[in-house]
């Protein structure tokens, strides 16, 4: 029998080299590293603070603060901790199909959301 | 940052609002109705878990895609939604239903509205299953909606047939041959029989119908039809005068229509002769040599009243009747070939129900063997019953079924029977045989000889038991084919005959080659013998020729004691006529023990 996965800490992916951001209880971006600033060309200093939204195709914007507000409320949330193909907007405009993996914890009672991004081959399909 | 407000205030309402939106947000996805949010053009920006599960497709596959890619058809197969937008304004406050099925009933009530305060002008649809709560009031507007469909759609069929015939009606010519068509022929005969109000004359119509046109249709395809029919109305056009026009009524039916002439039928008469001579000079197609022929049906009037429907119609009549015609094929309308073909057309309806209905009796007459008086086989004779319980003669509806077709199901019907009543009283009289008539027609036909036999194995009759009756004619006309089919049948153990030998033209030397394995002589050498010693030289050498050639012979109509004794002494094997007994429904049934005990005994010698 296979057991379930334990869902990685926001630590253990921040600390991978994979593209990784962290966002507040807001939806603002608290940081970004290195990996993210290569893949996708955004700096910390133009994205800091700025809404997660930024990086998200205007198609996902609505869902995505509709979604996000409906987790803060309920809890519930269907995207947190499993991989998703997703479109993530680059600083420059152009977009690059990525699989995002998001994970919500409570840091003294507040939530943060931190979230690996990695570029895929173009030709993937979106899921 | 609203004026007065600290940031932290404006955190505290985003937290607030993020809250609520939150809360309406699991609201809305635990309602029935699919909610979906789209684009000024309609590209998905949300919706809630019913969309979802209507289009089957989880939210982050649908976001940003087409509203109208997602969505199933009607049940009609056009699109489940009509355009969002008329020109500048969207279809908001519209609401109408959509049937996904209807049996089992799957409709959707859809409102459409749009965020009017939004520049961005999104929409806002509902999708509600009503399914369970559709009125009978709405079933019943959604049907009349689909009955005014149907009705435009119709209307607008019949306006496009309307004008097909309008155009039609214009056109006065025949594509194939260029000659004048049915309508300017009318118009012809109409302006020919209103000159008679002033000049006493007579309007002629000679209907010339091809003869076998649809077999070389058949064996060589419309094209060479076409060419034929091409070739065909040049030789008639070829022999008329300028005063007569030449008209093709369709298919193989050509009018000539003509004014001439003091003596009209008798002067018509004779053109129809000469039309037919032009018409039988070979025509080669494809490498075979084709003499066409025609039966020509003459009515002549001299009554400008008659009108040109009626004139058409005895012309036609007349051309029925020379087709029943051997011979020259020509006939002149008279009031007794009206009656005739009326005749023909009741007959041929009698007939028609009588096989469809297994109506028809079949009778079977003894054939003898005339040196022990045994019955050595039956011919099977199919009768069709009548008006009052009287049978109408075979000599009247055999003809009319080999002109109609009708053969075939005929001949099918016999052949089943006699299987059949082979299966039920064979095995009780071993030996004797059963004969069938067989039409030309029939002996023609793609796979004759193995449709036989097929039903032969499929009865579990021994082919032995079967005899096939054939004449002359059939064997002359197509002879390679005929005997290679008939052989095939022998040599399954089918018997062949060959029936009315004498009255035909076939040569002596010629009999040694066919395919047969006895000859029925016809009845009129047996009749006639002791009155024409002509005949009954022609008789003496037949039966030893027949002799000669290792062929079984039997006399055909046999009456009396004398021609009995006479065929004997001949040498003839077998003898038929009312001396041993009529035709007649029972007599299969009825034969008796005592000759199938001879038969046996018989068969054991041998």
């Amino acid at each position: 029998m296979s057991e379930i996965p334990a869902i990685p800490s926001i630590d253990s992916l921040e600390q991978g080299d994979r593209p990784f951001v962290l966002a507040d209880a807001m939806g603002r971006v608290l940081r970004i590293n290195p990996a993210f600033e290569r893949a996708f060309g955004w700096t910390i200093a133009s994205l800091g603070g700025q809404p997660l939204s930024l990086i998200l195709p205007e198609a996902f914007q609505m869902a995505h603060q509709l979604g996000f507000s409906r987790f803060q409320s309920t809890g519930h949330s269907k995207i947190l901790a499993h991989p998703l193909r997703l479109a993530t907007i680059c600083s420059d405009g152009s977009t690059i199909v990525s699989e995002h993996y998001i994970v919500a914890e409570q840091w003294e009672g507040e939530w943060v959301f931190g979230a690996t991004l990695t570029p895929l081959d173009e030709e993937s399909p979106m899921t | 940052m609203s004026e007065g407000a600290t940031p932290a205030d404006d955190e505290v309402l985003v937290r607030e609002l993020r809250s609520t939106l939150g809360r309406l947000e699991a609201a809305l996805s635990t309602i029935d109705d699919a909610l979906v949010i789209t684009t000024r053009e309609g590209a998905v920006q949300w919706c809630n878990t019913s969309f979802e599960q209507l289009v089957s497709l989880p939210r982050l596959l649908v976001l940003g895609r087409p509203l109208e890619t997602l969505l199933p058809p009607q049940d009609d197969g056009s699109p489940l939604l009509p355009p969002l937008w008329k020109g500048q304004e969207p279809l908001a406050g519209e609401r109408f239903t959509a049937f996904l099925s209807r049996d089992p009933l799957h409709a959707l009530e859809i409102e459409c509205e749009t965020v009017r305060g939004d520049p961005s002008r999104p929409l806002v649809l509902c999708l509600r299953d009503i399914s369970s709560r559709l009125t009978q009031a709405t079933l019943k507007e959604e049907v009349e909606r689909s009955e005014r469909r149907r009705l435009q759609v119709e209307m607008a069929h019949q306006q496009l047939r309307e004008r097909q015939v309008r155009l039609a009606a214009q056109v006065v010519e025949c594509p194939v041959t260029g000659l004048p068509n049915r309508r300017a022929l009318h118009s012809q005969i109409a302006r020919s029989l209103r000159r008679l109000r002033n000049s006493p004359g007579a309007v002629t119509l000679l209907f010339c119908d091809l003869n076998g046109f649809k077999e070389i249709n058949d064996l060589y395809g419309h094209q060479v039809g076409d060419e034929l029919l091409i070739e065909i109305a040049r030789r008639l056009q070829g022999g008329l005068g300028a005063d007569e026009v030449l008209a093709r009524l369709g298919g193989d039916e050509f009018v000539v229509l003509t004014t001439a002439g003091a003596e009209p039928e008798g002067e018509a008469f004779l053109l129809a002769e000469r039309l037919q001579r032009r018409l039988g000079e070979p025509w080669t197609v494809q490498e075979a040599v084709v003499h066409p022929t025609m039966s020509v049906g003459i009515a002549s009037s001299d009554d400008p009243l008659l009108s040109v429907e009626e004139l058409v119609r005895r012309a036609d009549l007349a051309m029925y009747e020379a087709k029943t015609r051997r011979g020259r094929g020509v006939a002149c309308y008279n009031e007794a070939i009206d009656q005739s073909v009326r005749r023909s057309i009741l007959l041929r309806r009698r007939l028609e129900q009588a096989i469809e209905q297994d109506e028809l009796a079949l009778h079977y007459q003894r054939i003898v063997d005339l040196r022990d008086g045994h019955t050595a086989c039956l011919e099977a004779l199919v009768r069709l019953p009548g008006p009052d319980d009287t049978l109408i003669p075979p000599g009247d509806f055999i003809p009319l079924a080999e002109r109609t077709g009708l053969i075939f199901s005929l001949g099918q019907w016999v052949l089943e029977r006699v299987l059949g009543d082979l299966q039920r009283h064979g095995p009780r009289v071993a030996g004797c045989r059963v004969a069938i008539n067989m039409s030309p027609l029939e002996l023609r036909r793609e796979g004759f000889a193995a449709g036989i036999l097929e039903r032969i194995r499929r009865r579990g009759v021994a082919a032995e038991r079967l005899v096939i009756e054939v004449t002359e004619s059939m064997l002359i006309e197509r002879p390679e084919r005929t005997s290679r089919e008939l052989q095939l049948l022998r040599d399954a153990g089918v018997q062949v005959h060959l029936d009315d030998f004498g009255v035909g033209y076939s040569s002596m030397s010629w009999l040694a080659r066919l395919p047969i394995d006895a000859l029925k002589i016809d009845r009129s050498f047996i009749a006639e013998e002791n009155r024409d010693p002509r005949k009954a030289r022609v008789l003496e050498a037949m039966v030893h020729l027949a002799q000669d050639l290792g062929l079984e012979v039997v006399a055909e109509g046999i009456e009396t004691e004398a021609q009995e004794r006479r065929m004997r002494a001949l040498g003839c094997g077998l003898g038929q006529g009312w001396r041993f007994g009529r035709p007649g429904p029972d007599v299969f049934e009825s034969l008796g023990w005592a000759d199938a005990e001879v038969s046996d005994s018989r068969a054991e010698q041998a």
